[in-house]
């Protein structure tokens, strides 16, 4: 068994990310395609507040 | 598949009739309205207000119609073989950020004891993922997670990584994990810091997913457990004895188009992936940037792809816990608010399924509900300023207004109508569970009925104080602030008067002043806004008093008469825990760990 008496930090901070480390199994998450082609920024209360009921708020 | 194609069928049948229900109840509210508003001829303001209260009434008539679908459907448990051995591994994700790692990771052990009473506790794993920035905090983070290690000789199950940088917040934290480990497992159960699941519960999860290949993800009913304020008990009660009604309805209407609410659910960990890498919207905060309301966006994700997503209402043994009280509550509501509203760049994302958009549309609603509500207020206040004198009180004694005859029956029909939309499914769903017996439960017929006009007496006083919160906070996403990403307060809440009042002083103000403007210019209507401003006036009050602990009988709720095994198990650690240990306790760091 090994010695795990208090030691510094960052002695602590490797040894839980050894004890803890998850399953190496990647796994490819795809990028979703959200946004409207030529969305653009809205700025301003009175823009975005029509925005938000024209679907554009924020573009 | 027969089967399928009937519940399509009716799910089809229920959302036309709750949408022309609810368009009916708006536009023959915008009629009463405005026949009452032209007594004195019409103008803008009537006009406008018509509008206003057309889409209120929609609204809550929406709301309505949830309960109503709740009330006259009944939940159908799927017929699966339950003694068939789990097929593949499945990960419990607890993501967390800068919580009490005392709490949080009794939570965990308790539910990795839960899991091993069922037998199939070695088909899981457990992954706390850290996004915690505070090294105070980390560093207590990693000494109990040694802690839960050694006392549930969970090292290779357990695990724990703390992120470099929380890219995605917790959105991102999950799609960490999924990049790094999901290969490794077939479903992923994910839960909040607060969440608390029965093994049990978790085991049928996974045995419905296995049953239906096109699942993507099945998202629980978390009841709201914990609870100790006025505030929260009341919430707590609601969410036990109200939101399985809405919550039946709900699944009903959304049908293979479910909601996902982010936690307490388990997702398909390959459809998952396939389907939900969220990009980052273009622009800056509050519009652009990380999608802060992931999990609906998630689920129209799953349903873009063809995935089924369901909300099993009649599953039992989900837990979480609630804000203790309206500031607590209030800063959570800022967040979705703000996440809400960001959905109006997705509402037409090229091919999301029409009922998601609508998803999207209902959740931008309920907080412009609330700028919709003050609007007709203000407009209401003002409108004797656009229109001749109207004399609505001509006898003395007589507390309602009276118009010509024939328009005053219709604003007495018309207020009557929108508070019946209001308490009527509530006093429905009490009745209903007093009949069916539900109500035992809650400690019997009369503690049940006096909890729910308690809860709808404090709904009542807390509305018009939500109505500026959420306004407020519609405006300020509106002006471009970034809520950013504040930690949970998950203490036990209870709030001084200072400090209430600290929290509440424009609210305060701002009921002043309707008062003001409503005795300058509609003194006839003063006794009507009276219910609206009152509460506000006296917001601090309200707020300091509900975040304190009430009556001990009132609010009973299922887990207070017999708590789940899990919320035992979880006492009886934290009780270990807090009462043996302390946060330097240096035995921590020689147990039978393998630094590997």
């Amino acid at each position: 068994m090994r010695d795990m008496s208090p030691r510094d930090d960052a002695d602590i901070e490797r040894m839980i990310a050894a004890i803890g480390a998850l399953p190496d199994a990647p796994m490819v998450m795809v990028r979703q395609d959200l946004e409207q082609a030529g969305a653009r920024v809205l700025h301003g209360l009175v823009p975005r507040l029509l925005g938000l009921f024209m679907s554009k708020a924020g573009q | 598949m027969q089967n399928s194609t009937r519940d399509d069928r009716d799910m089809t049948a229920w959302r036309m009739f709750a949408l022309a229900v609810s368009v009916t109840a708006g536009l023959v509210a915008f009629v009463f309205f405005l026949r009452f508003g032209i007594a004195d001829g019409l103008d803008v303001i009537d006009m406008l207000r018509s509008g206003l209260l057309l889409v209120s009434t929609f609204w809550l008539s929406w709301g309505a119609m949830l309960a109503f679908v709740g009330l006259t459907t009944r939940a159908r448990a799927p017929v699966i073989d339950r003694s068939a051995p789990l097929q593949g591994r499945i990960a419990v994700l607890v993501p967390i950020y800068e919580e009490d790692p005392v709490t949080t990771f009794a939570r965990i052990a308790a539910m990795d004891m839960s899991l091993a009473a069922t037998g199939h506790g070695d088909a899981f794993d457990i992954a706390i993922l850290s996004d915690t920035r505070t090294d105070v905090v980390a560093a207590r983070e990693r000494l109990w997670y040694l802690r839960l290690l050694r006392d549930s000789n969970g090292q290779g199950r357990i695990f724990y990584r703390r992120r470099a940088s929380n890219t995605g917040k917790k959105a991102g934290n999950v799609a960490d994990f999924i990049r790094t480990s999901g290969a490794a497992y077939e479903f992923a159960i994910i839960l909040d810091a607060d969440s608390l699941i029965e093994g049990a519960t978790m085991v049928e999860m996974t045995r419905r997913m296995q049953a239906d290949p096109d699942l993507g993800l099945l998202q629980t009913l978390p009841r709201i457990i914990g609870a100790r304020s006025r505030f929260g008990r009341a919430m707590q009660f609601s969410a036990a004895f109200n939101s399985p009604v809405f919550a039946r309805g709900l699944a009903m209407m959304q049908g293979r188009t479910g909601p996902f609410w982010g936690h307490n659910a388990i997702i398909r960990t390959r459809a998952f992936a396939q389907s939900c890498g969220l990009p980052q919207l273009a622009g800056k905060p509050p519009f652009g940037g990380h999608i802060l309301s992931h999990d609906y966006v998630e689920a129209a994700l799953l349903a873009r792809a063809g995935w089924n997503v369901r909300l099993d209402d009649d599953l039992d043994g989900s837990y979480e816990e609630g804000p203790e009280n309206i500031v607590d509550h209030a800063k959570r509501d800022r967040r979705w608010c703000q996440g809400n509203l960001q959905h109006a760049r997705l509402v037409f994302a090229p091919g999301l399924r029409g009922w998601s958009r609508f998803v999207f549309v209902q959740g931008i609603l309920a907080y412009l509900a609330s700028v919709v509500w003050l609007a007709f207020l203000l407009a209401s206040v003002a409108a004797p300023v656009f229109g001749p004198p109207v004399v609505y009180f001509p006898t003395q004694y007589w507390p309602l207004p009276v118009t010509p005859p024939d328009q005053t029956t219709l604003a007495l029909a018309l207020v009557i109508g929108i508070f019946g939309l209001l308490i009527l499914p509530k006093l429905l769903i009490g009745a209903d569970a007093v009949l069916r017996g539900r109500a035992r439960g809650f400690g019997g017929w009369w503690s049940a009925t006096q909890a729910t006009m308690s809860e709808l007496l404090l709904s009542s006083i807390t509305a018009p104080i939500f109505m500026l919160y959420q306004t407020r906070s519609v405006f300020q996403v509106l002006l471009g602030r970034d809520g950013g990403w504040p930690a949970h307060d998950r203490g036990d809440g209870r709030l001084r008067l200072a400090d209430a009042f600290a929290a509440s002083h424009w609210i305060v103000a701002c009921g002043l002043i309707g008062l003001t403007l409503a005795a300058v210019l509609s003194p006839d209507l003063l006794l009507w806004f009276l219910p609206v401003t009152l509460p506000m006036v006296a917001a601090p009050f309200i707020i300091a008093w509900t975040s304190h602990p009430g009556a001990p009988g009132l609010f009973v709720t299922p887990q207070d008469l017999a708590l789940a095994p899990v919320m035992r198990l979880r006492a009886a650690v934290l009780e270990g825990w807090q009462a043996g240990s302390t946060d330097d306790e240096p035995e921590l760091w020689s147990g039978n760990l393998h630094y590997v």
